[in-house]
């Protein structure tokens, strides 16, 4: 939705808005493992998803006399995901708008949109370090903990995922006849930090994405690569970070990982994306002053706890 | 710092501003996100009025920023009776602190010991500022007592050279810590509602009791909002308890909690029947430190009525802090009258502090 201060600007609004949804910005990889919830026109400032709850396998045969068998009660879990507003607002330099308005609104626009953008990647990664299963990483070297991120902590949450029947994230790539490549396996998603990449290429098996079978990657260019026994990483700097976390005070870091869409989030646009374009006022010196604005309803919310965890670990990496 | 359980939205509101905030208290010292700064407060303990509470009780407090942070104005009841006696006091009571340029690199503090006793109480050096009731911490470099690395423990006590972890029973350590490291944790580790939360003790029986590390903010059955109070447990084997890690056929399961604080201080009881279970406790030192695991956990599983970012604490730049004189009982009401900033002048003028 487009408001504006004034009619005439409202072709110059729609065009802005337009320009916010449609900027491509880098490294923002929390919404595709998440489901997206459409903000419904006035909805309040809470979203309402549910979840029936699982049943109990059905092993009791059923006995002489209780004909009706086993009886339960399906559970419908409501889980009421809370959405807030957030703004950024630009003023801009009046005599430029009356050199060139379009692409100095343009580039303003361009920079709200990454900025809304980032915020709604790190409230996302927020959302899951608060609420996700923490693991420490145990099976590295460096006498730390977390220790350092190994091919033995990955099988473990692998198994972990497992048994929370969390379903695959990616499907696999068979193997073909290109040299230097190998086939990829049905993978859960793993969400880094940047730092975590001298870790994931010391972990036995890791193969960057240059080896994949198929290069064009369908989850985006942030991808790094995989890593037995099944986990396919993306990573970013919005990976929250923690300062003297570790036993021995290093740096600790997050990674998220986790199977189908664990957790829900408020797509960016239609009803939770505004953009308000204040223009100049020529006749009055003292409203010579122009604003564009970008409003974004955001809320996210943990879906499936036993479908994501939060991998802690140490890195190598050095400044 | 766990977030408080406003039921105010302080989202957006502007500067200059008056506002009445709603306080769902814990019976703890509580910091409170703002977002403006305000120059005066006033709180109301609405249970107080018309009642004549066994002990003093609060039935106002009034704070301005002319006065000393912490300090506050009171009006109690006279014990059993509903007299009402005032009386100043110069901690515990009220402040709004500013957040700006907050470290961008936790501080940590060297500490000397941490008491195997319960609750365990450490020690720090002489002229401590940096730790307050009800703050968060997280423990680092521990030695002696490696068990502690790592977890986040809410303090109480504080004094310039100790505090309390008044959530931790190290009665069953074979030693206590020798020195360690412990820094204010800085939200958004925790800033959901309800977060995920650290286990300290467990006790098993027909129902099961489970304290937290850090103060933690679950509830029972169905809250504002919708959601149902259930948790999921995730206790590595070296803290025994395995029998409430719940896998039994397909997926874990979550419980289902039935009390909050019953037990325990700072604990929820859950529908587990866990009388066959092995018993909980911490790995010895020389087990920790072979295995390092990740200390055993509850996530809230299916609850989220409030969501983070309430004005939290991690991005508010005013902070207002209820001490231990003004922070109200468990699980009770308090109505802060906020003013906004500016209004208050005195004659003749002075520099306002």
């Amino acid at each position: 939705m487009t408001i504006s201060t004034q009619n005439q600007n409202y072709t110059l609004n729609n065009y802005l808005s337009s320009v916010i949804e449609a900027t491509p910005t880098q490294d923002m990889n929390a919404s595709m493992f998440a489901r997206q919830l459409v903000l419904p026109e006035r909805s309040g400032n809470v979203i309402l998803v549910s979840r029936f709850n699982q049943l109990p396998p059905a092993i009791e045969p059923v006995q002489p006399g209780a004909p009706t068998g086993n009886v339960v009660t399906l559970t419908n879990e409501i889980l009421p995901t809370a959405v807030n507003l957030y703004t950024q607002q630009i003023f801009l330099d009046t005599r430029f708008i009356q050199q060139a308005q379009l692409p100095y609104l343009t580039e303003a626009a361009l920079r709200l949109a990454v900025s809304i953008r980032t915020g709604q990647d790190i409230l996302y990664y927020q959302a899951l370090q608060s609420n996700a299963s923490a693991y420490n990483c145990r099976y590295g070297v460096n006498g730390d903990s977390p220790t350092e991120m190994t091919a033995l902590d990955l099988q473990n949450e692998f198994t972990a995922l497992k048994i929370g029947a969390a379903p695959f994230s990616m499907q696999g790539q068979e193997g073909s006849l290109q040299f230097n490549t190998q086939p990829v396996q049905n993978s859960y998603f793993a969400l880094a930090n940047h730092q975590l990449i001298p870790s994931l290429l010391s972990v036995s098996g890791f193969q960057q994405t240059m080896n994949y079978p198929i290069q064009n990657n369908e989850r985006g260019p942030a991808e790094f690569g995989s890593a037995p026994p099944g986990f396919r990483f993306w990573t970013s700097a919005n990976v929250p970070i923690e300062f003297n976390a570790s036993t021995l005070g290093n740096v600790v870091l997050n990674t998220f990982v986790g199977g189908g869409l664990p957790y829900c989030g408020v797509s960016l646009g239609g009803n939770a994306l505004e953009t308000i374009y204040r223009p100049p006022e020529y006749s009055n010196a003292a409203g010579l002053q122009v604003s564009i604005a970008a409003k974004a309803y955001f809320g996210s919310s943990v879906l499936q706890e036993n479908w994501v965890f939060n991998m802690r670990s140490t890195t190598t990496y050095k400044v | 710092m766990s977030t408080v359980p406003t039921t105010a939205n302080l989202q957006g509101i502007t500067q200059n501003q008056n506002d009445t905030l709603i306080i769902t208290t814990t019976g703890s010292p509580l910091l409170i996100p703002l977002q403006q700064v305000y120059t005066s407060v006033t709180l109301i303990n609405p249970s107080t009025y018309g009642t004549s509470p066994p002990s003093p009780t609060m039935i106002q407090a009034y704070w301005n920023n002319y006065m000393s942070a912490g300090s506050a104005l009171l009006l109690e009841n006279v014990s059993s009776s509903t007299t009402v006696q005032s009386l100043s006091v110069s901690t515990g009571g009220i402040s709004i602190y500013n957040t700006a340029y907050p470290s961008i690199y936790p501080v940590q503090t060297t500490g000397t010991t941490i008491t195997a006793a319960n609750p365990a109480v450490a020690s720090i050096p002489s002229a401590n500022t940096l730790f307050s009731n009800g703050q968060v911490v997280r423990l680092t470099n521990v030695v002696g007592a490696p068990q502690l690395n790592g977890y986040l423990f809410t303090i109480s006590n504080v004094t310039g050279t100790s505090f309390t972890i008044p959530y931790l029973d190290a009665s069953g350590f074979a030693a206590g810590a020798t020195s360690f490291h412990a820094q204010v944790v800085q939200p958004p580790t925790i800033v959901t509602f309800p977060s995920a939360n650290l286990i300290t003790k467990i006790i098993m029986g027909t129902s099961t009791t489970i304290q937290f590390a850090f103060t933690h903010n679950f509830f029972v059955g169905l809250a504002p909002g919708g959601g149902s109070g259930q948790v999921f447990l995730t206790i590595p084997s070296e803290y025994g308890a395995q029998g409430l890690n719940k896998t039994q056929y397909g997926s874990s399961e979550a419980w289902t909690i039935t009390a909050v604080n019953q037990a325990l201080p700072n604990s929820i009881t859950i529908n587990a029947n866990s009388s066959g279970v092995l018993p909980f406790a911490f790995p010895s030192a020389a087990v920790w430190t072979t295995n390092k695991p990740t200390p055993p956990q509850a996530t809230p599983y299916g609850q989220t009525p409030y969501n983070y970012q309430n004005a939290s604490l991690a991005n508010a730049q005013w902070i207002l802090s209820l001490g231990s004189s003004v922070c109200g009982v468990a699980s009770g009401t308090l109505y802060a009258e906020l003013k906004g900033a500016g209004s208050i002048l005195t004659y003749p003028a002075t520099v306002p502090n």
